[in-house]
C-alpha cells in the first residue's frame, strides 16, 4: 500500500516542559525505518507526551514548551517552519480509547481522504476498502459499512481507528496503549496486525503491557520520570537488561 | 430512629410525587382549557372568519388570524437567521480559548441571560427602532425591529448551549481528526459541528421557543398594526403582543373572548410541533 | 389518614389558585375586607396615591389595584370579579343598569404632533382625514414632507373609544401603529417624524406638538373649553357594600386628581359624545 520507505526516526536532546514541570528530560534515541518502537514505562514517566511531539499534538497544551531535534526522515519535526497538517498526514495515530467518529464505519475511514479532497465516490470506496482490509476488518464490515461506527465492538473500533489512519498513507503510526481497553482475544488481533504492518511503517507503540512489547516491538525503550533509562533491542532488553531499574520495572518491583 | 428516618424520607418522596404530579396535571389543564375554548371559539364563529381570515375586527366579529401567524413566523425567523450565525461563531471562537476563559465567557453569558426582557424592548425603542426609521423612512416600528430585537434577546441563551454543545464533543474525536492532518477549520466543519448537530438544532428549537413566546419586547417595537404585514419593515403584530393587547378588550364573557384561547392554542401547537420534529430528527440520526 | 391530607390540602390549593375565578388577587387568600380596583391605565396614578391614604383612614380594609383597561374594568365589577372598576368611556346600557358611576370630572384628550410635521393646528375635518388614515403626507395640509404615521392605542383604551366614536366608518386607519399605553404613545409620536397620536393629557407632558383643533388652541390654563375629552369615573356595581361606595366616592372627590390632570369642565356639548 505505502510506496514511501518508512523514515527513520532520530530523536536527539528532547525536553518538554509544560510551564514549570518537566514531562521528558533530554531524550536521545534513533530507531530503523520500519522497525516497531515500544515504550514502556510507569504511568506519567512521559512516554504519551513522547508520542504527542511527534506529531506535534503536544501544541495544543499552550504551556507545553519543546526543545531539541527530532526527526523524521528528512524532516524536522519541532521546526516552527514544518507544517504541521503535511506531518500530520505522514504520521497516523490511534488513541487509547476507542475514538471512532460517531459516524458511519465507511465514513470514519473517508474522513482523512476527504480532508485531502478525494471526492470521487468511487476512489473513497477503493481506499476504504483497501484500508480496512488492511486493518483486518474488511471481513467483518463488508455490507456493514453504511452502519454507525459505535455498533462495532471495542476491538472493531480500534481497528477502524487503525484503518482510519492508514486510509492517509501515513508514513509512521502511533499507538497509544491501543489494547488497553480490549479484551484478549481482540488484543490478539491487534498485535496480529500490527506484525503484518511491520516494515511498511514505523510504528512507536506506548503499552503498560510488557508482554504486548515483547512480543510485538524490535526495540523497547523505558522511561521513567520523564528520562530515557535505557533502550535497547527487545530481546536483549527483556533478557539482560543493562539498568537496575529497568530490571525493577521488569521484575514488577514497582509500578 | 430507623423507623423515623423512613417516615422522613417517605413523607419527602410523597411531596415530590405530588409536585411532579400536579405539574403533568396543570400542563393537561393548561391545554384543556385552551382546547376547550377553541372549540366554543371555532363553532361560534368558524374558521374562515379566523384561522384563515385576513382581517381583525373583534368588534366587529372578524377575528382573521392570518396577520399574526405570519408576524409570529417572520419575527422568530429574523431572529433566528440573525442569531444563529452569530451565536455560531461566537462558540466557535470559544472552543479553541483556554477553560478559563471560556468559563469567563460563560459567565458573562448567564449574566446576559438573566436580563429581563423588557429591558431588551426598551434598547429597541431607543436604538432599534429609529435605526431602522433612519435607513428605511419608515416608522421604524417593523417586524424587522422586533426580529432584531429577539435576535439579541435570544442570542446569549444560543450562545451558551452551542458552546456547550460544542465542547461536549469528545476530546478523542478531535485529537483524532487533528491527527489525520486536519486543519483546525476542518476539524471544526467537518468534525465538531457535524457531531453537534443535534445538540444545535435543539438549542435553535429553544431559542425560537423564547422567541415565539416573547411579548413585552416584542411589543415594545413591533408597531401592534394588525394588517397582513406587506414588508419587513412595516409594523406588525405576533399572536403573543396581540394577546397581551386585546386581553382587557376580550375579557372572559365578551363574544370572542375565546380567539385568545385559539391564539394560545395555536403558539402551544407550534411549539409542540417542533419538539416532536426534534425528536424525530433525533431518532433518525445515527 | 396523613397522605390523603398533604395530598389533598395540596390539591386544594391548586384547583383553588388555578381554576378559580380570580376575585382580585388570591381567591383563596381573601381578607376579610379586601376591595379590589381594576381598569384604566389613565386612573392608576391616581389611585395608587390615593389609597394609601383612605387605608389608614380604614384599619383592617386591603385594597388592591391592578391595570387592565376600561373595558375590563367595568366588564370586573358587572361580572363581580372585581370591586371597582375604573374607566374612562362610557358603559353600554345593558351593563350601565347595573352600575353606579361616580365621575371624576374630564380628562383632556390632546392631539399630538412630531415637532417636525410642522404643523401646529389643523381643522376638525382635517384631524378627522388624518386619523382615517386619508391624508397620507404632512406637505398637503401645509407641513413638511413627511409621510404621516398615525399612532394610536389599541381598541380597549377609553380614549381610542372615545376617538372612535366621533370618526365616521370605517374607523381608525388600519394601518395605525398600536401602543399599549399613554406614554409610550406619546413617546412614540415625539420620537418618529410624520407621527400623530392622542393622548389623555397630564401636566408634565412635552416634546410634542400639541395641535390646535379648527378655533380651539390647546391651552393647558383653559382646559374647560377644550372640546375633546374623556369622562373618567369609577363605577361599582349597584349592591356594593358602602364601604365600597365609599371609597369610589372618595377617589373621584380626590384633591390630588388635578396633578393628573382631571379637571372640572365647562358644560358644553362634547365632540363624539351623546
Amino acid at each position: 500500500m505505502n510506496t514511501k520507505p518508512a523514515p527513520d526516526l532520530v530523536v536527539q536532546n528532547l525536553s518538554v516542559h509544560y510551564g514549570e514541570q518537566v514531562a521528558l528530560k533530554d531524550v536521545t534515541l534513533q530507531i530503523e525505518g520500519g522497525q516497531i518502537l515500544a515504550l514502556i514505562g510507569p504511568s506519567g514517566c512521559g512516554k504519551s507526551t513522547f508520542l504527542r511531539v511527534l506529531n506535534r499534538l503536544v501544541d495544543r497544551s499552550a504551556e507545553a514548551h519543546c526543545t531539541g531535534e527530532v526527526f523524521l526522515g528528512d524532516t524536522r519535526v519541532l521546526d516552527p517552519k514544518t507544517d504541521v497538517v503535511a506531518l500530520r498526514r505522514a504520521v497516523g495515530m490511534v488513541f487509547q480509547q476507542p475514538s471512532a467518529f460517531p459516524f458511519s464505519v465507511f465514513d470514519n475511514v473517508a474522513y482523512g481522504p476527504r480532508l485531502q479532497g478525494v471526492r470521487s465516490a468511487s476512489r473513497l470506496r477503493s481506499l476504504v476498502e483497501s484500508s480496512l482490509k488492511q486493518a483486518a476488518l474488511w471481513d467483518e464490515v463488508r455490507g456493514k459499512l453504511r452502519r454507525p461506527a459505535a455498533s462495532l465492538s471495542g476491538g472493531q473500533q480500534q481497528r477502524l481507528c487503525i484503518a482510519r489512519a492508514l486510509a492517509v498513507s501515513p508514513e509512521v503510526l502511533l499507538l497509544d496503549e491501543p489494547t488497553a481497553a480490549l479484551d484478549p482475544l481482540s488484543t490478539a488481533k491487534i498485535e496480529e496486525l500490527i506484525l503484518a504492518l511491520r516494515g511498511d511503517y514505523t510504528f512507536v507503540l506506548v503499552t503498560h503491557n510488557l508482554q504486548q512489547a515483547a512480543r510485538v516491538s524490535d526495540v523497547t525503550a523505558f522511561f521513567r520520570q520523564g528520562r530515557l533509562i535505557e533502550i535497547a533491542p527487545t530481546r536483549d532488553m527483556f533478557t539482560a537488561p543493562k539498568c537496575e531499574e529497568t530490571e525493577e520495572f521488569l521484575t514488577g518491583r514497582y509500578e | 430512629m430507623k423507623r423515623q428516618m423512613g417516615m422522613g424520607d417517605q413523607c419527602l418522596y410523597r411531596v415530590v410525587w405530588v409536585g411532579a404530579f400536579s405539574l403533568v396535571v396543570l400542563g393537561i389543564a393548561i391545554f384543556a382549557i385552551l382546547f376547550w375554548g377553541t372549540a366554543k371559539f371555532v363553532l361560534a364563529h368558524g374558521l374562515n372568519q379566523s384561522l384563515l381570515g385576513l382581517i381583525y375586527e373583534p368588534t366587529q366579529g372578524r377575528f382573521g388570524l392570518l396577520p399574526f401567524m405570519a408576524g409570529s413566523l417572520v419575527v422568530s425567523g429574523i431572529a433566528l437567521a440573525v442569531a444563529i450565525p452569530l451565536a455560531l461563531s461566537l462558540a466557535v471562537t470559544v472552543v479553541d480559548m483556554t477553560p478559563r476563559r471560556t468559563e469567563t465567557v460563560r459567565q458573562i453569558l448567564s449574566g446576559l441571560v438573566a436580563i429581563p426582557s423588557v429591558v431588551f424592548g426598551w434598547w429597541g425603542l431607543s436604538v432599534v427602532v429609529p435605526a431602522i426609521r433612519w435607513i428605511s423612512g419608515h416608522s421604524g416600528f417593523s417586524l424587522l425591529a422586533a426580529g432584531l430585537v429577539l435576535a439579541v434577546m435570544i442570542l446569549p441563551t444560543l450562545s451558551l448551549l452551542s458552546i456547550n454543545a460544542l465542547t461536549r464533543v469528545r476530546v478523542q474525536w478531535v485529537e483524532g481528526s487533528l491527527a489525520l492532518g486536519a486543519t483546525p477549520d476542518q476539524t471544526m466543519g467537518r468534525l465538531i459541528l457535524a457531531v453537534s448537530r443535534f445538540p444545535l438544532l435543539e438549542a435553535s428549537i429553544i431559542a425560537l421557543g423564547r422567541a415565539l413566546g416573547e411579548t413585552m419586547a416584542v411589543q415594545m417595537v413591533i408597531g401592534g398594526r394588525v394588517l397582513l404585514p406587506h414588508g419587513l419593515v412595516s409594523p406588525g403584530a405576533t399572536l403573543t403582543t396581540q394577546i397581551l393587547t386585546d386581553m382587557s378588550l376580550l375579557p372572559p364573557g365578551v363574544s370572542g373572548h375565546h380567539v385568545l384561547d385559539f391564539m394560545a392554542l395555536l403558539l402551544l401547537a407550534a411549539m409542540y410541533g417542533m419538539v416532536v420534529l426534534l425528536e424525530r430528527t433525533r431518532r433518525m440520526s445515527p | 389518614m396523613k397522605r390523603i391530607g398533604i395530598i389533598g390540602m395540596l390539591w386544594g390549593l391548586l384547583i383553588a389558585t388555578g381554576f378559580y375565578p380570580a376575585r382580585g388577587t388570591l381567591g383563596v387568600l381573601r381578607v376579610a375586607h379586601h376591595v379590589s380596583i381594576v381598569g384604566a391605565t389613565s386612573l392608576m396614578p391616581l389611585t395608587k396615591r390615593f389609597v394609601p391614604e383612605w387605608e389608614q383612614k380604614h384599619p383592617g380594609v386591603v385594597v388592591s389595584i391592578a391595570a387592565g383597561g376600561s373595558w375590563a374594568g367595568i366588564l370586573a365589577v358587572t361580572e363581580g370579579h372585581a370591586d371597582i372598576g375604573m374607566a374612562d368611556l362610557i358603559p353600554p346600557s345593558r351593563l350601565a343598569v347595573r352600575l353606579v358611576g361616580y365621575p371624576a370630572g374630564r380628562l383632556a384628550v390632546a392631539f399630538i404632533a412630531n415637532n417636525k410635521d410642522g404643523v401646529k393646528e389643523v381643522s376638525e375635518s382635517q384631524l378627522m382625514q388624518l386619523l382615517l388614515g386619508r391624508i397620507p403626507n404632512w406637505r398637503s395640509i401645509g407641513g413638511r414632507d413627511e409621510p404621516v404615521i398615525v399612532v394610536s392605542r389599541p381598541l380597549s383604551s377609553g380614549a381610542r373609544a372615545m376617538i372612535d366614536s366621533f370618526l365616521p366608518p370605517p374607523g381608525l386607519s388600519a394601518d395605525a401603529i398600536i401602543q399599549l399605553s399613554n406614554g409610550a404613545v406619546l413617546k412614540t409620536v415625539r420620537d418618529t417624524p410624520g407621527a400623530i397620536g392622542y393622548v389623555e393629557w397630564r401636566p408634565g407632558m412635552g416634546g410634542v406638538t400639541m395641535l390646535g383643533i379648527g378655533h380651539h388652541a390647546f391651552d393647558t390654563t383653559h382646559l374647560a373649553t377644550w372640546p375633546y375629552f374623556t369622562k373618567p369615573t369609577f363605577y361599582v356595581h349597584k349592591r356594593a357594600s358602602d364601604l365600597v361606595k365609599n371609597l369610589a366616592q372618595a377617589l373621584s372627590q380626590a384633591p390630588a386628581k388635578t396633578d393628573f390632570g382631571i379637571y372640572r369642565g365647562h358644560v358644553i356639548t362634547p365632540k363624539g359624545l351623546p
